[in-house]
């Protein structure tokens, strides 16, 4: 397979991750007041904030502010936080695994039901079924998941069924039982969306392929529908599928702030929120960083899988 | 079978779409025949329903396709009655087909090999090994001597007349009792076409399946069919030997149609048929071609014709005056007139010179900051072109044929050479100069859909170069009414959007938007390649007409030799983006020296006919 | 002829015309309800009831009331105007910068476009969500911040999507035509390319409006758009959230107010793609 395609991959992904960085450091200083008067406040005296601003690094030009935090982040160095003290990066790491987890199981839950549905929609296009499908998946992408979530909680987190635990979290090492349930309300929320979405692209992506004229030579050859649909159009499909995969999971991400919020889990969308709400810049920029290299990764590895089934991109 | 009987028989088939609340029909009582060891080729223009009746005989037809009649009979049975199951016992079976777009009838993920071998597999049970010895048989019976890596490769590594190739040997593998081929060569350069239709021809002694060829190409088909019929909006108009329906049609549309095909032997005049095919559903209540026929009389208007036998050639044709040759006397010839080749003009300077012209492309970057190889498209081409001349162009594609053209107007970056219209350096012009050039050189593109700016109307379009020149608004309608005219369109036209015309009629709007500065060259690339024939020779005949007219000259771009020796005085032949050869037309085409030229040539189908 | 290749080609069309129609009324609907709460509401929104708080709905109080017994109808239709606005506004917003961006790069090609394209693709990787909350870091919390950065987070998707069809329209023959005449590059831009991706825009244009309120609304639930007490409906969710345990009633309102918007604008703009059969953001139909 073509090393130099994959290698030319990375390397357009660590360009965007480069970029990404020069404009996530560009927002967090856009207003005209710094993070020092910020965290000192309004009643900061001049060298207070004069002193504050040396320790942070802010007096120096804002192009060595960036190589500085660049190389901060190359080496794994976060900054440390301003709000909680800590070094951030250990704080990061903390809740990316748990984020990681919510994500990787709505992943899996989702293509389960989305990939299935979204083939047998494309397949019998224009019946009831079809219909049904699509209007189902119209109405999901358009609920938002903080309706989605309190309505979840009511259902199954309260009285009378009182399933799950409606917020907070354990430790997987400390009792698995008790993680999975604190785990399973948050999966279920994010997996109505992106089941909504994954579905009515995996529709659309099938629908493309089943119109094309290597699929009515194979009709014509006379393979039975099934084999046809298999061998000739799984394949081709697949390759779209796993494009959207990645898109989507880009998706997930945006989804993930809501949901953990609402259910107070520790990962990174709370962290966000909580550092964009206190200014704590340093916690915006790693977690914001963090994401987008998620997204950038999950992007190299569908374009692996893409050569993978597709020889035609992998021998470029 | 006995040796008479067909193998596939179309029995009345009647079959109408259903779009909307309306039901439009598509054919109407078509009943042909196929037979061992014989090919039928089916003509037809646009909408005449030839692609419909042939994947109605493989019954691969739309949801909303309704079989109102007639049945095709295949061994005693009527495929259309057949479930999925018992079709796919047949099809790629007994019954094979080959494709318009090889590119896209194969599947871009699996090898070519094993898309063969499937349907060995599928229908006579081959194991592996056995499939594979064939499929390696049948890669060398089309000639792919390397079957080997054809059996590994995929579509993408293999050039466009291999490719067909593959689909004619996947269609043969299992010996069929019928092929079917769609437009088999349209996608195809000239010289692989050539090919191709000679892989068709020569495999007839291997390959005894009844034949269908369907095609728009009367040359093609002409070169391969024993049998023809003409097909035009869904009826059947003419049925019998190619040598009776080629030499003796008594059938209007069928000579008029003839008429229209433009020959390498020879410049004649080229008569078009005026008019579009009519697609109103209430069409089969009375001649099909009524509209548009010469020879239409009252009876034509009231009665729709049934056809007629006239046994004396061995032909069935459809018009109420099939067995009254004498009332067909009016039509155009089969054999229109030669004309003259044009003198050749006593020149003095001329309209357009080029000078070793080359023009190259970076291929566009991929990894970021290597750029692209540069590739010449154009190499060292010279010609020279007088007032009021026509030069052709030949080349197949990639020749760099529409680089020239381009470059010539200024839009390629990376040119080198000289280019000198009316004797001045057009790189060098002045201000004043380069509006004037702008206004004397005009292009003509092929595709009359994309050359249009569908959100503009016939107005806009072909009165923009006025204003854009400069030229006050009354004055500029006045002008687009008057070239309007001349290209055969009314003023009903000038608020109509493209979308609403036909191919025909939005070329003549292109060549309107050409004209309307009355240039002093018009550059016209493949300006009727996407037209139907009968079209095709309307167009011509207008382009000449107007040259008489205004006086300019045209450099012609083509890739078919037939069209060019209609319209050229000078041919040019490009290969890879070099000269070949430039001459004056008739010694071109009757003695030409650079054996490219000859292989065109020869590759070029041509109805068979003598004068 | 594609009608052949799809055997399965059913009555397509029909379904189309149901989401169009369906999408137009809910966001007519929408739109009136805003305008009819900016002149009247059956109670003032910040009217305080304290003897009937958190009550389930009933003759005088549709909706039921919320935790500080305000009349959740009447603050349902005063907020609206808020999402609505900044919906719209969003959505201007991002085509106002995305558009040219879109005609510039889709027609010079180049490096120009490289090198933007590779910003876009970065700006792509960080959720729609996640860009507006880094906006507001920089610019502080409150509507028009909302606004502001919502609108700067949907323009890359903007961009990417009418480039593709500034792409398609820039390979037609006539945009040639148009060089060869000696047309200006603006005039070719915004007057040629422009009118023929029309169908694109309106369509994106409509389905971004209701995720830009979605995302307004998320914004406003965690606290970083409208502030309390007024009137939004996320604000409203997330106060009912709070006191969910004892009452579930006042989230009823402004879930059901969101996501009917939501949807009528999506079914909208995707009944419109349907109609005008067009590509989706991965190219397909």
């Amino acid at each position: 397979m073509g090393v130099a395609y994959l290698a030319r991959r990375v390397f357009y992904g660590l360009i965007s991750l480069l970029i990404l960085s020069a404009i996530i450091f560009v927002c967090t200083h856009l207003l005209p007041g710094d993070a020092a008067s910020a965290i000192l406040g309004e009643a900061a005296t001049p060298e207070a904030l004069a002193t504050l601003r040396a320790r942070l690094g802010l007096d120096q030009p804002v192009l060595l502010q960036f190589a500085h935090w660049l190389g901060g982040m190359v080496t794994g160095d976060f900054g440390v936080s301003a709000t909680l003290n800590q070094p951030a990066g250990a704080i990061i790491a903390g809740r990316f695994f748990n984020s990681l987890a919510l994500a990787l199981g709505t992943i899996i839950v989702a293509a389960a039901l989305a990939i299935p549905l979204g083939v047998v929609a494309a397949v019998k296009r224009g019946s009831r079924l079809d219909g049904a499908i699509l209007t189902a998946s119209y109405v999901g992408i358009s609920i938002p998941d903080f309706i989605i979530a309190p309505v979840l909680i009511i259902l199954l987190a309260m009285p009378p069924l009182n399933l799950f635990p409606s917020s907070g979290f354990v430790a997987l090492g400390i009792s698995p039982g008790d993680w999975l349930a604190h785990t399973i309300l948050p999966v279920i929320a994010l997996t109505f969306v992106l089941t909504a979405h994954l579905l009515r692209q995996t529709r659309s992506g099938m629908l493309d392929v089943l119109a094309s004229d290597y699929i009515r030579t194979a009709r014509l050859k006379g393979l039975p529908e099934s084999l046809v649909l298999w061998r000739h159009g799984l394949r081709n499909g697949l390759t779209t599928t796993i494009t959207v995969l990645a898109l989507d999971i880009g998706y997930l991400m945006g989804s993930i702030v809501i949901v953990e919020e609402i259910f107070a889990y520790p990962g990174l969308g709370r962290l966000i929120v909580y550092a964009v709400a206190n200014r704590d810049i340093p916690l915006v920029q790693g977690t914001a960083l963090v994401i987008g290299a998620v997204y950038v990764a999950a992007n190299i590895l569908a374009d692996f899988a893409h050569a993978l089934l597709n020889p035609r991109l992998a021998q470029q | 079978m006995a040796a008479n009987e067909p193998v596939i028989a179309v029995e009345n088939l009647s079959l109408s779409f259903q779009v909307g609340g309306e039901r439009l029909p598509a054919l109407k009582e078509l009943s042909l025949s196929l037979h061992r060891d014989e090919i039928l080729g089916l003509v037809g223009e646009s909408g005449s329903g030839k692609s419909t009746a042939l994947f109605a005989i493989m019954n691969y037809l739309p949801e909303n396709a309704v079989v109102e009649a007639g049945a095709i009979r295949y061994r005693g049975v009527d495929l259309l009655e057949q479930d999925r199951a018992a079709l796919d016992r047949i099809r790629g079976n007994r019954l094979a087909m080959v494709y318009q777009d090889p590119g896209a009838a194969l599947n871009p993920s699996i090898p070519l090999g094993r898309q063969i071998a499937e349907a060995l597999e599928r229908h006579l049970g081959l194991a592996g090994g056995q499939a594979r010895r064939r499929t390696l048989e049948l890669l060398r019976l089309v000639q792919l001597e390397d079957a080997e890596r054809v059996y590994a490769a995929y579509p993408h590594q293999l050039s466009g007349g291999m490719r067909q190739r593959v689909v004619i040997a996947m269609a043969l593998s299992c010996d069929p009792d019928a092929l079917l081929m769609d437009e088999p060569t349209t996608a195809l350069d000239v010289i692989v076409q050539g090919h191709v239709l000679e892989l068709v021809r020569r495999l007839r002694s291997e390959v005894h399946a009844a034949t269908l060829f369907v095609s728009h190409d009367i040359g093609a088909v002409a070169k391969l069919a024993d049998r023809i019929g003409v097909l035009y909006a869904g009826e059947l108009m003419e049925l019998g030997s190619a040598e009776a329906v080629l030499r003796h049609s008594r059938n209007p549309y069928t000579r008029g149609l003839l008429a229209a095909v433009p020959r390498i032997s020879g410049r004649a005049r080229l008569q078009g048929i005026p008019g579009t095919a009519s697609r109103a559903p209430s069409r089969f209540a009375h001649c099909v071609f009524a509209d548009r026929c010469p020879a239409v009389a009252a009876i034509c208007r009231a009665e729709r014709p049934a056809l007629i036998e006239i046994p004396s050639h061995g032909l069935r044709s459809r018009c109420h005056f099939a067995a009254q040759p004498e009332k067909l006397a009016g039509l155009p010839r089969a054999h229109p007139a030669a004309t003259a080749d044009a003198a050749a003009s006593g020149g003095s300077r001329p309209l357009l010179e080029v000078r070793g012209l080359s023009v190259a492309y970076r291929r566009p970057a991929k990894f970021l900051g290597r750029r692209g190889e540069v590739v010449a498209a154009v190499r060292n081409v010279s010609f020279r072109l007088m007032r009021e001349r026509v030069l052709g162009i030949v080349g197949e594609s990639g020749s760099g044929k529409s680089t020239i053209a381009r470059a010539i107007l200024r839009l390629e970056p990376r040119t080198q050479g000289e280019i000198l219209f009316e004797g001045r350096n057009i790189f060098a012009l002045d201000a004043a100069a380069l509006r004037r050039f702008r206004r004397s050189v005009q292009i003509v593109f092929q595709n009359p859909m994309s050359s249009l700016n569908p959100r503009k109307t016939i107005a806009e379009l072909v009165g923009r170069p006025l204003l854009l020149d400069g030229v006050p608004a009354r004055k500029a309608q006045e002008r687009v009414l008057a070239v309007l005219d001349s290209v055969g369109l009314g003023a009903a036209y000038l608020d109509r959007l493209p979308r609403q015309l036909s191919g025909g009629e939005r070329q003549r709007v292109a060549l309107a938007r050409a004209f309307v500065t009355n240039p002093a060259l018009v550059i016209l690339d493949e300006p009727t390649t996407a037209l139907d024939v009968s079209v095709q020779a309307t167009i011509l005949e207008l382009l000449l007409a107007q040259r008489r007219r205004l006086g300019c000259a045209y450099l012609f771009i083509s890739h078919d030799l037939a069209v060019v020796r209609q319209v050229a005085d000078e041919v040019l032949v490009l290969r890879h983006g070099e000269v070949q050869e430039v001459g004056p037309v008739a010694t071109m085409f009757e003695a030409p020296a650079h054996s490219y030229t000859r292989a065109l040539l020869a590759a070029v189908p041509s109805p068979v006919l003598s004068a | 002829m594609t009608a052949l290749s799809t055997p399965m080609a059913g009555p397509r069309r029909r379904r189309g015309a149901r989401y169009l129609e369906i999408g137009l009324a809910l966001t007519l609907a929408a739109i009136a309800a805003s305008l009819l709460g900016l002149v009247y509401t059956p109670y003032a929104p910040s009217q305080v009831d304290l003897l009937h708080r958190l009550a389930p709905p009933s003759l005088a109080h549709v909706f039921g009331t919320d935790r500080f017994g305000r009349d959740v109808l009447s603050r349902v239709l005063a907020g609206g105007w808020r999402s609505l606005v900044l919906g719209f506004g969003a959505t201007g917003l991002g085509l106002a910068i995305g558009l040219p961006i879109a005609l510039a790069t889709g027609y010079y090609r180049g490096y120009l476009d490289q090198i933007v394209m590779r910003f876009i693709d970065a700006l792509l990787s960080i959720p729609t969500l996640v860009f507006a909350l880094l906006i507001i870091v920089g610019l502080g919390v409150g509507e028009p911040q909302a606004i502001l950065a919502l609108g700067i987070a949907a323009s890359p998707k903007f961009v990417r999507i009418i480039r593709g069809a500034v792409i398609d329209a820039a390979s037609q023959d006539y945009v040639v035509a148009a060089k060869a005449r000696g047309e200006r590059d603006l005039y070719i831009q915004y007057r040629e390319l422009l009118p023929n991706v029309l169908p694109p825009i309106i369509v994106e244009g409509s389905v971004n409006i209701g995720f830009a309120v979605m995302g307004g609304a998320a914004l406003s639930y965690l606290g970083l758009g409208t502030q309390p007490p007024h009137a939004d409906w996320g604000v409203m969710i997330n106060e009912a959230q709070q006191y969910i345990s004892v009452s579930f009633w006042p989230l009823l309102g402004p879930a059901a107010a969101i996501c009917l918007s939501i949807i009528g604008f999506n079914l909208f703009g995707e009944g419109l793609r349907d109609r005008l059969h067009l590509r989706d953001s991965l190219g397909r139909e």
